[in-house]
């Protein structure tokens, strides 16, 4: 199919749309969650949303699709298990609070849709989501979502390099880790909510770590980390999207698997030029400065 | 920058408790201006919680650290931690983490970071690392680390200078040109409160003294140190570890 008449479909051109700027979300979000190592923070969250989304869907507003009061109150849930997570690793190692409030909150989910005879058929629209399916809500969404993350990042882009660097020298240097670590993880929940729809549960987790994990090979600095993130995200999309439309495989497996073929394409390329590039320059130690005898160190017997 | 010889830090009466237990008792310390403080004392003796506590990173009673008092301006504080926490893929480059620094306190006008990232540049050939600028942080050895770190605590222009250990796993030459730094930053009248293990280089190179095991056992000037203090201070980190002896065999002692 042409460009021409992919744009003639309405539903065709709602998910290209959707899909640029859930990519957009998902690569100025990724090198935070890489270098902060958030990665398995931002699976379990998007595991955690089954929870949230199972109580919106079904206790608050019964329906075949999520309503904004759907979203809404699955946002707030899977905020309530962020700020749980954040809470439980005062006393737990990371990845086990992590792990106690996903697995908790995603068999809640389970539970819930189960019992309500919505099982294991809407339980797979949630995993694998449904880009085809967009509606014009969760483009606009995704549109507030994506001004709503720059609009942070632009705001907090010091501090944010700061904590990625030594999350002590950040605090003695004065930012405020605590705000920092709560507000990423509510723009990583409301990321997962509202993507669920569009690429399911379990895809989203890989657009929030694939596209950081490829400008961390590529980039020295952060500004072009976040660049390269985005634009790496946005590329595997219309990619994606673009293959989905011409084979069998849904648009959401179609997208991340180009992300991930373009990781392994920069792996193999930084490897090549590696092996038959020019050596570093740090290898050439900087010359010996020689120091006046009276500046060597005053050598005394230890007490 | 302060005025010579005022009073840059008083600690009066600090006790710190972490997890239930006294780390720091009844510490009192004065620091003047330009001072090159040297801290030292045994593993556990509560040196780096002394700092961080210092840094407002451990919470202390109020009214027990006073920087700067009688001053209107609080100052500005440089930290050299003893090792970072970056992740050995961290992908930014020694000169972007320098910049982080100055970024992370200069929310002025545009002119303001440009004068910084001139600022950054005259301090990595200061410390050395002019070469090394464009190089991913992580690449930089042990010692190239803790000197960039050092420029970028002096990129704030501080008025006190709080240093972890920065001297551990270098080699002779780099302990040297980092005291020989610390010291023309002192001259600068730049305030330097230097934790380190290397008695000789300390006691060679700081104008004072403060020896520290939970509380302070000796502190004054340098060439006056008494060695049967800080033999006393760390005594008691060695009754410690006392190992019980017998000169009956283990296979013995356990049938």
């Amino acid at each position: 199919m042409t460009f021409e008449g992919f744009m003639e479909y309405g539903f065709l051109t709602r998910a290209l749309i959707a899909g640029i700027l859930l990519a957009i979300v998902c690569g100025l979000l990724s090198p935070w969650v890489v270098l902060r190592r958030l990665s398995f923070a931002a699976d379990g969250l998007a595991h955690a949303s089954i929870g949230g989304l199972a109580v919106g869907l079904v206790l608050v507003q019964p329906g075949a699709s999520p309503s904004p009061t759907s979203y809404l109150v699955a946002y707030v849930f899977t905020c309530l298990v962020a700020l749980g997570i954040a809470h439980l690793t005062r006393h737990l190692q990371s990845d086990a609070a992590i792990g106690v409030c996903y697995v908790s909150a995603f068999a809640l989910g389970v539970a819930i849709l189960s019992s309500r005879n919505r099982g294991l058929g809407h339980l797979e629209h949630v995993l694998f989501g449904s880009l085809l399916t967009t509606r014009p809500l969760e483009i606009l969404l995704l549109g507030i979502l994506t001004g709503l993350v720059a609009l942070c990042l632009l705001l907090d882009w010091d501090g944010l390099g700061a904590w990625t660097f030594d999350e002590e020298l950040a605090r003695a240097e004065g930012v405020s880790i605590h705000r920092l670590r709560i507000g990423l993880l509510m723009l990583i929940a409301a990321t997962v909510i509202v993507a669920t729809r569009i690429v399911g549960v379990l895809l989203v987790a890989a657009l929030l770590v694939l596209p950081g994990s490829i400008g961390c090979l590529l980039a020295g600095r952060l500004w072009t980390l976040v660049v390269v993130s985005t634009g790496v995200s946005v590329g595997a999309a219309i990619t994606g999207i673009a293959v989905s439309n011409r084979s069998d495989i849904p648009p959401g497996p179609s997208i991340v698997l180009c992300a991930f073929a373009a990781l392994l394409v920069v792996l193999a390329s930084t490897r090549l030029l590696r092996r038959f590039g020019n050596p570093a320059p740090s290898a050439v130690r900087p010359p010996f400065t020689p120091q006046s005898p009276s500046s060597c160190p005053k050598i005394t017997e230890y007490p | 920058m302060h005025q010579p010889d005022c009073i840059v830090l008083k600690v009066t009466d600090l006790t710190v408790h972490l997890g239930g237990r006294e780390i720091l008792s009844d510490i009192d310390l004065t620091v003047r201006s330009g001072e090159f403080l040297g801290l030292i004392g045994p593993n556990g003796g509560g040196k780096t919680t002394l700092l961080r506590t210092l840094l407002g990173l451990v919470p202390a009673a109020p009214g027990c650290i006073a920087w700067s008092p009688g001053e209107c301006r609080p100052p500005r504080i440089g930290y050299v931690p003893q090792r970072t926490q970056t992740d050995p893929t961290y992908p930014l480059s020694a000169r972007a983490v320098l910049l982080q620094g100055a970024t992370c306190h200069n929310k002025g006008p545009a002119e303001g970071r440009l004068a910084a990232k001139d600022r950054a540049e005259d301090l990595l050939k200061r410390v050395g690392l002019e070469r090394q600028a464009a190089e991913p942080f992580v690449h930089l050895s042990g010692g190239q680390q803790r000197r960039l770190l050092l420029a970028r605590a002096l990129l704030r222009a501080p008025d006190a200078l709080l240093l972890d250990e920065p001297t551990t796993g270098v080699d002779m030459e780099g302990q040297e040109q980092f005291c020989t730094l610390l010291q023309e930053l002192g001259a600068e009248g730049i305030t330097v409160i230097l934790v380190s293990h290397d008695l000789p280089l300390i006691t060679g190179r700081a104008d004072r003294i403060a020896c520290l095991n939970r509380t302070l056992h000796w502190d004054g000037r340098a060439k006056d140190l008494d060695p049967s203090k800080v033999r006393h201070a760390y005594a008691r980190e060695l009754t410690r570890y006392e190992i019980t002896r017998s000169d009956a065999p283990f296979r013995e002692r356990c049938q």
